[in-house]
């Protein structure tokens, strides 16, 4: 079932000297009941933007948001089923820790008894027992987080939403929360919305992410469909790290494609047969799904290139590899020895292999060969 | 000759040393400076006070300690030679109090909903009414004074003309005075509170269910209440202290305290106006520092 849905939904806000700012551009989105949901996105991309129109303190320029197929219209936020974790907790600093907690139930007129249980009950939860009377300011900044986690959860919202809620909080403490939020997600079963700008933290905690960009979707899929399939170049650039190789369709065969690299260097790919002759494509290719070999006299397999970069990094080792007059590919390569002596040296010529499978090939792109080289390929 | 003169001494300018002593003579300049500021700001207040103890009738020469130009203050009665009765003293500062407290509660609740609105509400031209804002704190009280006696007197006699009933200048035209000009000091006063309030606490109280009154209740009001306490608390000093404007709109039977003060001294220069003055110094310094913890918290 779908518990979030926005329907063609944009947001222009009148900016300074009334110019129109497109916070949000023609966004669909369907996110499902139950299901850890991240939208990911640099700075002012539009993310906080579509979660306060989901919250209902901001009303949609144009399109609708609907939860569970209900249009809200321009119902206010206290009339949703829905609640926030705000990025700075937004904790009221003049009550104490369990009034904190309790003041979305006496807003709903809960019972003096019933609320006492579990304003308790929520602190078990978050495991701030014995907080009850402190004021917010006298609470770590973890602390605060839970005490803002567990003000929202007593409501028993239906969709859950975060805004960038650990941002605030150093590495460790940080990673640990994000567990804690996933196992309490599978746990409770409720819809969560997360924003952040983290690709770390979206890849890992959700179920399914989209990646945001000048406030419209560029893609929507599961952490490892963003990773292995992304669908244009942003996409593959924004998260992780990605090598980029601009060719052409120069051949078609019964089991694939032949591109035509910088005008220079023929790549087979399987597959994409429906592509016609001339067409520009981008060979997308990860650091870590290219090997680096020593060259010997017989064996002849893989791509030829000049090291100009070598940065050994622990875990793994990075290669800058020149492969044609334009382009260059970064290696990753396992450390899966030890590294007593440096395997490569700069400057020297390896052969770089690549499962032609590896390569995703995006549609778009522009020819960087200058006009001699194509008249090269033309005779 | 002369070049290398020059050059010479524009060395030694840039010597460490030098340096050194310019700042250190630019800071014991100014202290220098601060220290004269301070003489000029508290020493004529601090004679008033010394002389409200002088066993002298005269200002000028010292004769000893005494507290009986204090205890005249609450003792005399009429027909004992001197220039007051402390019943009328009394009924000045009931006077001084009633305008206080009335102006202050009505400019109090008018200057907080108009901070509100200013920093709540975005409109055009929003930063003229700001600007009027602040016109009755720098306009000179003699030209606020003036104009509302104006004003009384002009609607004074539209009423008059309308309804046949004649009002005069008493304790309600003093109270809307004061209130005129108070209403911009507690705005202001509130209006910096309200802008240390994140708006996205109201956001969290109406995300957890809290409509917009109840927001209000809940969390807005008090948060900014030290704003509204300090300015109510200004707004009842100035109101006090006040004596130009009180002077334009008071009538017959209005005395207010200041204006009784000014009175004793077109009679005679008694050393109880010192003591009166110095227990005037003494209640708005309290309640003005009051104010200002309160706008600190
Ligand atoms: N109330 C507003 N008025 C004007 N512009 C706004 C407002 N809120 C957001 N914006 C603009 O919309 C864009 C997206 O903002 P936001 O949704 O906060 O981005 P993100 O949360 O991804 O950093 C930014 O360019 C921001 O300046
Ligand atoms: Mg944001």
């Amino acid at each position: 079932m779908t518990a979030i849905e926005l329907v063609n939904v944009s947001k222009v806000f009148l900016g300074e000297q009334q110019r129109e700012v497109r916070a949000v551009d023609h966004v669909d989105l369907a996110i499902q009941t139950g299901e850890f949901f991240s939208l990911l996105g640099s700075s002012g991309c539009g993310k906080t933007t579509i979660l306060r129109m989901i919250a209902g303190f901001e009303l949609p320029t144009e399109g609708e948001v609907l939860l569970n197929g209900e249009p809200m219209g321009d119902r206010p936020p206290f009339h949703r089923p829905i609640n926030t974790v705000f990025q700075n907790y937004a904790l009221f600093p003049h009550l104490t820790v369990a009034q904190n907690v309790a003041f979305g139930l006496e807003m709903e007129g809960v019972s003096k008894a019933e609320l006492h249980a579990r304003v308790l009950e929520l602190l078990a939860l978050v495991q701030l027992k014995g907080f009850e009377k402190r004021r917010p300011h006298q609470l770590s900044g973890g602390q605060q987080q839970r005490v803002a986690l567990a003000r929202a959860l007593v409501k028993k919202p239906q969709v859950l939403l975060f805004d960038e809620p650990l941002g605030a909080l150093d590495l460790k403490l940080r990673k640990e929360m994000q567990l804690e939020l996933k196992h309490m997600q599978q746990q409770l079963g409720i819809t969560f919305i997360y924003v952040t700008h983290d690709q770390e933290e979206a890849l890992t905690m959700s179920d399914r992410l989209a990646v945001l960009s000048a406030g419209q979707v560029q893609q929507v899929g599961t952490p490892s469909e963003i990773y292995e399939q992304p669908n244009c170049r942003f996409v593959a650039d924004f998260i992780g790290e990605s090598n980029f190789l601009v060719g052409q369709v120069i051949e078609q065969e019964a089991a694939g494609i032949i591109v035509l690299v910088d005008g220079e260097l023929p790549i087979a790919i399987p597959g994409y047969t429906d592509l016609p002759i001339g067409k520009v494509v981008t060979l997308v290719i990860r650091p870590e799904k290219i090997t680096a070999h020593r060259q010997t006299p017989t064996d002849e397999a893989g791509l030829l290139g000049k090291i100009q970069e070598i940065v050994y990094l622990g875990m793994n080792t990075r290669l800058i590899v020149q492969l044609t007059a334009q382009s260059q590919l970064i290696v990753r390569q396992q450390n899966v020895k030890r590294i007593i002596s440096p395997m490569f040296e700069v400057g020297e010529q390896i052969r770089l292999r690549i499962n032609p499978d590896n390569f995703q090939v995006l549609l778009e792109g522009t020819l960087r060969t200058s006009v001699q080289k194509t008249s090269k390929l033309r005779r | 000759m002369t070049q290398q003169f020059i050059h010479q001494v524009q060395q030694k300018m840039r010597s460490p040393h030098l340096d050194l002593l310019i700042r250190k003579g630019m800071q014991g300049g100014l202290w220098a400076v601060t220290a004269i500021g301070i003489v000029f700001l508290y020493l004529p207040i601090a004679v008033l006070v010394i002389y409200s103890f002088n066993a002298s009738k005269l200002n000028a020469v010292w004769q000893g300690f005494t507290l009986s130009w204090y205890h005249s203050l609450f003792t005399s009665v009429a027909g004992t030679g001197s220039d007051f009765t402390s019943e009328q003293i009394w009924e000045a500062l009931w006077n001084s109090l009633q305008v206080g407290g009335l102006a202050t509660i009505v400019a109090t609740v008018l200057g907080t909903m108009l901070a509100l609105g200013l920093e709540r509400f975005r409109f055009q031209r929003k930063q003229w009414l700001e600007g009027l804002l602040f016109l009755p704190i720098v306009i000179p009280d003699i030209t606020m004074g003036i104009s509302l006696l104006v004003f009384f007197s002009l609607a004074f006699q539209i009423i008059e003309q309308l309804t046949g009933v004649r009002l005069v200048l008493s304790l309600p035209t003093i109270i809307i005075g004061h209130v005129a000009f108070n209403i911009s000091y507690v705005a202001v006063t509130v209006r910096a509170r309200i802008a240390e309030l994140d708006p996205v606490l109201e956001e969290a109280a109406m995300d957890l269910g809290a409509n917009e009154l109840r927001t209000f209740g809940r969390i807005t009001l008090p948060l900014i209440f030290p704003g509204i306490l300090s300015g109510a608390l200004l707004a009842f000093t100035l109101s006090l202290d006040d004596f130009v404007i009180t002077f334009f709109t008071a009538g017959v039977g209005s005395t207010t305290l200041p204006i009784f003060v000014y009175g004793m001294i077109k009679q005679s220069v008694t050393p109880a106006i010192n003591a009166i003055s110095t227990l005037m110094l003494i209640a708005s310094l309290g309640i003005v520092l009051t104010s200002l913890a309160l706008q600190r918290r």
